[in-house]
């Protein structure tokens, strides 16, 4: 039986899927100015609703089920979706600057945008194989329209390609292991599935599906080796649905790897942990180097998002309570610094630009504004305190030193210096004096404005005060080891 | 155990037995026909001279037709086990009865959007 009340955060992301679609279906042109704004304040309200409970739980540490099971509400999955409706908003207000509210399929990519938040949010309560893999679909069914949206530029429908034949085979390798762990556990429920990794450890069925969900979910967080997509599609993508890889889809792969690892797969720890750990150092090394000789600005975030997804894997390996909590804070961090680079970069150029490293010349005498933004974001995925992301660093290589050992500290030490480099040189490009054939820069409007300003207020704040936000994520932290 | 497999081995004598035997009947009877190029070539419903060059492009419409036929297709698909179960558990509740609806709602606004776009213009 279904409760549609503890669906409710859903529903009402459904309910304005439909709005936007018959908007745009019979408003007239001219009153859409706004669309991108409206969106996202009822997102935003939404996402505050859900911090505070969205009245589904009544304290922190309770679990509500729907759906014969297959549908948890715990402060995890809360959590979860307050980063998903945040994210959300993020890039719907990407899309109202490029290609802009009066631009044709502006809506449709919209309502695609809501579509893959609204997976993220499902995969946050997934409680069997069934919500875990249709949520998942659901984001990625979004994001391979949304990466060859530009369908007359060559780059853009190469992008969406790779990553069309990535993301089915990787769907196809996860399905497998969904098949063999059904197979070996007999249900599809995570719950009984965490029985059989209990009682049955040995059970070369169950660990071969445990290492192809591991596999699939690998190429979801672009973990090497499975992650040689990342830059091709990062390249080709319109900025806004850039964003939509990074901040939805790479946030919910580790969520959900979460939810595996510490939940259902939690009583094979010990066996998961050095794998994971010292997939984590290849990525951070892999993202760390590889981005050094990058010059141009897409592929050299997406190189940054690789360096990233090792410091959240080695955060993850740590098996732990304060490993999850500072998965999440990393995640945090993540979403604030790179929404405000994306919005730099959104504001910096219209539709189709490349960003050339050379393009970026001149910024900060052009607009000291989407500069600032710029600066600050690159500085908050660099870690340079007091900004979240330098936390977030720190938080990941305490645990590391504690659990696994000071080798993948030094690791994880060496790819945050590599990539604190190349972010400098982004930021060598944006001051240097401007060049010739540099883009010219449209006035940054007012919604660019406020998201860059609460944005840039979010990372210092998360930053200079943790507490702030410590005690949810220690909550889910908890209501997910159990 | 051989018995089993009897009732296959009468289907499959049936299908020789009748396609042999249709073809045999009219290559006795018929009158026969005047073959002509146009008659030879292969057909393909909608597209001219299909065989003639893989790389062709045609028309969207065909693919926007078919991608609404298969939305439709699949809500009948749903409808019907729905409605075998309605009996049984619309006694529990109403949640069965507001869930199809709210379904069909979803698909309603899509056919709605899909209108108003003028998928259904046929140009």
């Amino acid at each position: 039986m279904i409760h549609p009340s503890v669906l409710r955060l859903e529903l009402a992301v459904v309910g304005l899927m439909l709005a936007v679609l018959l908007g745009d279906a019979f408003a007239r042109k001219a009153s859409r100015r706004y669309w991108g704004a409206a969106v996202a304040a009822a997102l935003l309200a939404l996402a505050g609703y859900a911090a505070a409970g969205a009245g589904i739980l009544p304290n922190a540490s309770a679990r509500v089920f729907t759906a014969e099971g297959g549908f948890l509400v715990d402060a995890f999955a809360l959590w979860v979706k307050v980063f998903a409706l945040v994210a959300t908003a993020v890039c719907v207000l990407l899309t109202s600057r490029t290609p802009g509210e009066d631009a044709p399929g502006f809506a449709e990519q919209v309502v695609l945008q809501l579509g893959v938040g609204l997976g993220m949010m499902v995969l946050g309560s997934a409680r069997d194989l069934i919500s875990f893999y249709v949520s998942l679909e659901l984001m990625a069914i979004g994001l391979y329209l949304l990466v060859a949206w530009r369908k007359e530029d060559p780059l853009s429908l190469e992008a969406g390609v790779k990553y069309l034949v990535y993301g089915a085979m990787a769907s196809a390798i996860l399905l497998y292991g969904m098949a063999l762990v059904y197979g070996a556990a007999g249900s599809l429920e995570f719950g009984i599935i965490r029985q059989a990794a209990a009682t049955r450890s040995d059970s070369i069925v169950l660990l071969a599906g445990f290492a192809l969900l591991l596999a699939g979910l690998g190429f979801k967080v672009s973990a090497v080796p499975f992650h040689w997509w990342t830059p091709d599609a990062y390249e080709g993508a319109p900025v806004p649905s850039m964003a939509a890889l990074s901040l939805l889809s790479k946030p919910a792969g580790f969520i959900i790897l979460a939810r595996l690892l510490f939940d259902v797969f939690w009583p094979l720890h010990a066996m998961w942990q050095g794998p994971v750990a010292w997939a984590g150092a290849a990525t951070l090394l892999w993202g760390g180097l590889g981005g050094l000789s990058q010059t141009n600005l897409k592929r050299l975030l997406a190189y940054s998002g690789i360096s990233h997804s090792g410091f959240m894997l080695l955060a993850l390996a740590s098996p732990t309570r304060s490993g999850v909590a500072a998965m999440l804070y990393y995640l945090l961090a993540y979403l604030l610094s790179a929404g405000l680079v994306f919005t730099a970069m959104c504001g910096a150029a219209g539709p189709g630009a490349r960003y050339d490293l050379r393009d970026l010349s001149g910024l900060g005498r052009k607009s000291p504004w989407l500069a600032g933004a710029l600066l600050l974001g690159l500085f908050g995925l660099g870690g340079i305190p007091p900004l979240a992301g330098f936390f977030g660093k720190l938080l990941v290589i305490r645990c590391v030193v504690s659990e696994s050992g000071w080798g993948f500290a030094a690791a994880a030490v060496g790819g945050a210096v590599g990539s604190l480099y190349y972010y400098l040189v982004v930021v060598k490009a944006a001051l240097s004096p401007e060049e010739n054939g540099a883009p010219p820069i449209a006035p940054v409007g007012r919604s660019l404005r406020a998201l860059t300003a609460a944005l840039a207020f979010g990372l210092l704040l998360v930053g200079a005060w943790p507490a702030s936000v410590w005690g949810a994520l220690r909550n889910a932290a908890e209501a997910l080891c159990q | 155990m051989i018995q089993d497999y009897i009732g296959i081995g009468l289907l499959l004598l049936t299908a020789i037995g009748f396609c042999g035997g249709v073809l045999l009947f009219s290559a006795l009877t018929a009158q026969k026909a005047h073959t002509n190029p146009a008659k030879d070539e292969a057909y393909e419903c909608g597209l001219p001279a299909a065989m003639a060059e893989p790389r062709i492009r045609f028309s969207v419409k065909f693919y926007l037709i078919a991608v609404l036929f298969i939305l439709f297709d699949i809500e009948t698909v749903f409808l019907y086990p729905w409605a075998v179960v309605f009996r049984d558990m619309i006694q529990g509740g109403w949640t069965i009865f507001v869930a199809m609806l709210s379904f069909l709602g979803i698909l309603a606004a899509a056919f709605v959007y899909a209108w108003r776009k003028g998928a259904l213009d046929g140009r």
